[in-house]
Formats: structure tokens, C-alpha cells, sequence
């Protein structure tokens, strides 16, 4: 295996009864990348997804993150080892405050420090260190005490990002970021996205072709469950069989 | 000197609550009988409230609680602590077995798994009569006195002296879950009962958390139990029936799952109410009913809620929703999780 592939996948199948969603992907992701995953709806972006996250379990092949096999590790214990996903329909602790939010995600990471149920939360500094610059970072902070479930979409979203990054992974997963942001909304997010571009390796599956093409570093273009073209956002936008694929489906 | 939030608040309330009851009320036993109650419900509110887990089970741990004490005063000529801590144990590891096994399914497959348990254990305290006494229950159960290292405290013969031993308990475990709930692992509950498939995504093996939390709600159940027989002198069948599992919950519901001093306040209104209309309607339990149906609609926060906007109101602000993890109701977030997964 080489070095600088953080995360390979060879051989991944995936069938759902007689429905073959995944032939054979083999996705190779360097190590300090924005590699983005596009493809028309039904390309089978979302379930190669799953397959990552320990969401579902492959039907065939196998998932390597930095030379470990993690094909059947369940996703809580992804986050140990450095991987931490987004999700498509935002997924916050609606109830709870943007701050606390960001802690929980925070503590996450430490499973043996979490289940101490006789110091205090403030005991434990760290998630609160991280809350906080996380809050700076994501520009919530005078949303802090806000309850999640009362932020703006957009926030919501930023936040939903900012959850994934709490657990200072090596790689994040981000299941279309943008998706059901307004206009106004999507810079902030490509300018997040971008930013942790510099520290960390990024999987995004995005259907917003303007921030694909503007910040990835590698495409890979999915369609009816294999990966038809990869390459740079230039090669990719001009390859025919990407055209075809695309317009195949507004027919 | 900085004194820790669980010792503030709702620790304050209990603690004058504990001191005036026995005046208050008609009689100090039916003053034992409430905090007993009390210790019960703010074993399910762990549960319910905190954890978004409704338990039928409640009542299995209580049973359990109360034949495990009971037996061992009986059979084993053990003290009056030994007993307690053994019914604690017991009621722990029932719990981790009842628990562990139900949260393999979540949602109304939960539930129904723990309804299933609760028969179950009904069924073999039924059966076992050889040690259970069966229908007949256990016929009495002493009540020793309290000796700790050996030094006689009090022969917790008279009402009172025994009121206080349960005041004490209660108080102890009241703070002992402020601390659980404000902690690491509290916090987590409730990240848990808000959205488990973010929590999982997060890194928590949330299992673990689910059965740490019925491990506690069972001991601290099983106390109850405990403390019940003692009171009664018997450990009839009717501990470890559905029935008491429901009352239980009923309290939990009736006080504000989510507010740990409103599962006193339930525990103390279903059994001071209980006790005023059954003495006026022998079929008072249908009033009950439509208490439950009424708070359910209308008062989602239970008692406690009631209290917490009336308060807001007194002070003018319009901060009632300040808390929602303290006053929402878990039947919302049941229904609010359902919708998210029929988004999907």
C-alpha cells in the first residue's frame, strides 16, 4: 500500500438483493486532498458513502484508512482512529445549545473520559477548550447559547460541518455539505471547506458543481455504481463520457 | 467557599420538601411511602428523562430490590445495610441483563421487550414460591435496626425514626444523580436521547451508555424496593407486577421526566392523592386516567413544568423554554425522532 493514500477502497460492492449499487469501486484518496465525489442522482455517491462510514457493510471488497482495514468497524469506533463524517439531513442535538453541541462532539473521542459520571463536565477541559474555538472558528459564537434546533439553515449546516471537525480528525467525510443552503449561505461553507482543506484530507460528496470545480484537487465521477472518470476539476469538465453521463439523466 | 451546583437549587427544595413533609401530611407513613416513591421515580427518570428510554421495566427492579432485601434479612440474618446494598447489587445486575438485552431493538420494540421482561419476572417470582412466598409474598420481613460499624444508631422502630433513614437515602441519591446528571457521562445521556445516530457518529458506543444508565436506574429502583418491604414488613407479589412498574412511570410522567426534583413531586402527588380519593371513591383510579390523558395534552412538562413557567411568568420573563432537555416531554422526542426517520 502506498504512503500517501489515507484512505483506498479496492474492489467495493455493495448489492441491495438483486440491486447491485456498487460494482468494484476501487477510490483512492491522498492524504492532504479535497477529493470530491460527483455524479448523477442514482450513481450510487451516497451508498459508496455508507460503505465509509460503517453505515453499511460492503457486500464484497474491502476499506483501507491509512493501511488498517476498517471494512467492518463500526462507526463509533471511526472516530478513534481519525474519520469523522457529516450528514446529508442535518443531524444536531436540536435540544441542546450550539455550545454543548460542540463539546459532546468534542468528548466523543475519548469513550473512557466520557463515561466518568462522577466529575463534572467542567472537570474535563478539553471538549470545552474545543467548543469554544470551534465557535470562533464557525463564526457561531454569539450563537453559542443558542439552542441548535432554533439556528438558521444555513447555520445549521455550518454547524453540522463543525460537529465533524470537533473530534480533530485526520479525514473528514462530508455528505453534501451544501445541500438546501441558500444562495447567500454557500460561501461560507466553500471558504470552511477550503480552510480545512489545509489541515485535513476531505471526502465531499456535492452536487453543487461551482464548489467542486472551484476547491477540490481531484475529482472522481461516479455513475450507475462505478467510477467512470477521475482526475483534476479541468480534465473532468472537459471529458466527454462526464457529459454524456450527466445528460443522460436530464433525458 | 464555592459551593457545587448539585448542592444548589432542587437539592435545597428537596431538603425543605423532606423536613416538612412528615407535618404536613396526615401521617408519617404515608410521608415514607411518598419518598420511597420518590427514590422509584427518579430511578425511571434516568431513564425516561435523560436517556429517552420509557421502561416497563421499573417495576421488575423494584420487586427484585424489595425480595432481594427481604430474603436476605429473612434467610441470611443480615443487617439492615448488607441488605440494602445486596438488593442494590442485585438490582444493578438484573437491570444490565433486562437492559442489555432491550436495547438491542429501539423505539416501540424497546418498549415492548421490557413489557415482556416485566411478565416474565412476574411470572417466575410467581412461580418460585419457595422463595418468593408466590401469591402469598413474603410474610415479615423485619426491619433491624441501623448499625454501622457496629454502633446501633437507631432501632428505626417508630414511623419517624424510619422516615428520617429514607429522608437520608432519598437526599443521598437526589444529589448522587444531580452529580451523574451534570456529569461527562450525563451529558452524554442526553446528547443519546436527542439524536442517537449523531451520537454514534461522534464516537459514543452508545450501548454502553444505555446500559450504564439502566445499571443505575436499577439499583437505585431496587433500593426502593428494598426500603419498601422493610416498610410494609412484607414483599407481597404485587412489587414485582407491571403494575408497579406503571405507577412508577405514571409518577415519572405525572412530576416532569427530565426535572429530577418533579419526580418527587410526582411520587408525592400520586400517593397523597391516591390516598385522599380512595378514601372518598373506591374507583378513584379512573380520576387517574384522565389526569394522565390531561397532563399528556396539556402539561408536557408534567408538574414540575407547571411550576417552572409559573415561575417565569412571576419573574416576567418569557424564558420558559430556557431548558428544553428539562422539560420537554420524552413522548415529543419519541415522535420527533420518528419524523426525522420518515424524512429519510
Amino acid at each position: 500500500m502506498s504512503d500517501n493514500f489515507i484512505l483506498e477502497t479496492s474492489d467495493l460492492g455493495m448489492a441491495y438483493g438483486r440491486f447491485v449499487a456498487l460494482f468494484g469501486v476501487d477510490l483512492k484518496v491522498q492524504e492532504g486532498t479535497i477529493h470530491a465525489v460527483i455524479g448523477p442522482n442514482g450513481a450510487g455517491k451516497t451508498t459508496l458513502f455508507h460503505c465509509l462510514t460503517g453505515n453499511r457493510l460492503p457486500t464484497s471488497g474491502r476499506v483501507m484508512f491509512r493501511d488498517a482495514d476498517i471494512t467492518r468497524m463500526p462507526s463509533h469506533r471511526r472516530i478513534g482512529i481519525g474519520m469523522s463524517r457529516s450528514f446529508q439531513i442535518t443531524s444536531l442535538f436540536q435540544n441542546l445549545s450550539v455550545r454543548e453541541n460542540l463539546r459532546l462532539a468534542a468528548q466523543g473521542r475519548h469513550m473512557v473520559k466520557a463515561m466518568n459520571f462522577w466529575g463534572s463536565v467542567e472537570g474535563y477541559p478539553e471538549p470545552l477548550e474545543i467548543s469554544e474555538e470551534l465557535l470562533d472558528r464557525l463564526g457561531l459564537m454569539d450563537r453559542a447559547d443558542v439552542i441548535a434546533g432554533e439556528l438558521s439553515h444555513g447555520q445549521q449546516r455550518i454547524l453540522e460541518v463543525g460537529m465533524a471537525m470537533a473530534a480533530k480528525p485526520k479525514m473528514l467525510l462530508l455528505d453534501e455539505p451544501t445541500s438546501g443552503m441558500g444562495i447567500d449561505d454557500i460561501p461560507a461553507m466553500t471558504r470552511l471547506i477550503k480552510e480545512l482543506g489545509h489541515d485535513h484530507t476531505v471526502l465531499l460528496i456535492e452536487h453543487n458543481m461551482d464548489i467542486v470545480m472551484s476547491i477540490s484537487s481531484i475529482i472522481s465521477v461516479m455513475h450507475q455504481g462505478r467510477i467512470l472518470v477521475e482526475g483534476a476539476p479541468e480534465m473532468v469538465q472537459k471529458d466527454e463520457r462526464v457529459r454524456t453521463a450527466y445528460l443522460g439523466e436530464a433525458i | 467557599m464555592k459551593i457545587p451546583r448539585f448542592l444548589k437549587g432542587t437539592t435545597i427544595a428537596s431538603l425543605v420538601a423532606v423536613l416538612i413533609l412528615p407535618f404536613v401530611l396526615p401521617s408519617t407513613s404515608l410521608a415514607i411511602e411518598v419518598l420511597i416513591f420518590s427514590i422509584a421515580a427518579l430511578g425511571c427518570n434516568l431513564l425516561l428523562g435523560y436517556t429517552g428510554l420509557l421502561s416497563f421495566g421499573q417495576g421488575i427492579f423494584f420487586g427484585m430490590g424489595s425480595y432481594a432485601t427481604s430474603l436476605c434479612l429473612q434467610r441470611l440474618d443480615a443487617g439492615l445495610v448488607t441488605s440494602l446494598l445486596l438488593a442494590f447489587v442485585v438490582g444493578g445486575l438484573v437491570a444490565a441483563v433486562v437492559g442489555g438485552l432491550s436495547i438491542r431493538r429501539r423505539g416501540i420494540y424497546f418498549v415492548m421487550l421490557t413489557l415482556a421482561f416485566a411478565q416474565m419476572f412476574y411470572f417466575m417470582a410467581y412461580t418460585a414460591s419457595g422463595l418468593t412466598g408466590g401469591d402469598n409474598g413474603l410474610l415479615d420481613v423485619p426491619r433491624p435496626p441501623l448499625r454501622v460499624f457496629g454502633f446501633e444508631i437507631s432501632t428505626l422502630g417508630a414511623s419517624l425514626s424510619y422516615y428520617v433513614f429514607v429522608a437520608v437515602l432519598f437526599l443521598a441519591i437526589f444529589v448522587a444523580l444531580r452529580r451523574i446528571i451534570h456529569s461527562p457521562f450525563g451529558s452524554t445521556l442526553l446528547a443519546i436521547r436527542d439524536n442517537e445516530e449523531r451520537a454514534t457518529a461522534i464516537g459514543y458506543n452508545t450501548r454502553y451508555f444505555k446500559i450504564v444508565a439502566f445499571m443505575i436506574s436499577g439499583s437505585i429502583t431496587a433500593v426502593a424496593g428494598g426500603l419498601y418491604a422493610m416498610f410494609l414488613n412484607f414483599a407481597p407479589l404485587s412489587n414485582i407486577e407491571h403494575l408497579m412498574g406503571e405507577q412508577i412511570l405514571f409518577m415519572t410522567i405525572i412530576g416532569g421526566t427530565g426535572s429530577l426534583f418533579g419526580s418527587f413531586l410526582g411520587a408525592g402527588f400520586l400517593i397523597v392523592v391516591g390516598d385522599v380519593l380512595s378514601a372518598i371513591w373506591p374507583r378513584w383510579l379512573m380520576l387517574l386516567g384522565f389526569l394522565l390523558i390531561a397532563i399528556v395534552l396539556f402539561m408536557r412538562g408534567g408538574l414540575w413544568g407547571c411550576i417552572e413557567s409559573l415561575m417565569g411568568r412571576f419573574r416576567g420573563h418569557q424564558n420558559t423554554k430556557k431548558d428544553p432537555p428539562l422539560s420537554e416531554s420524552p413522548t415529543g422526542s419519541l415522535s420527533t425522532k420518528e419524523e426525522a426517520k420518515n424524512e429519510r
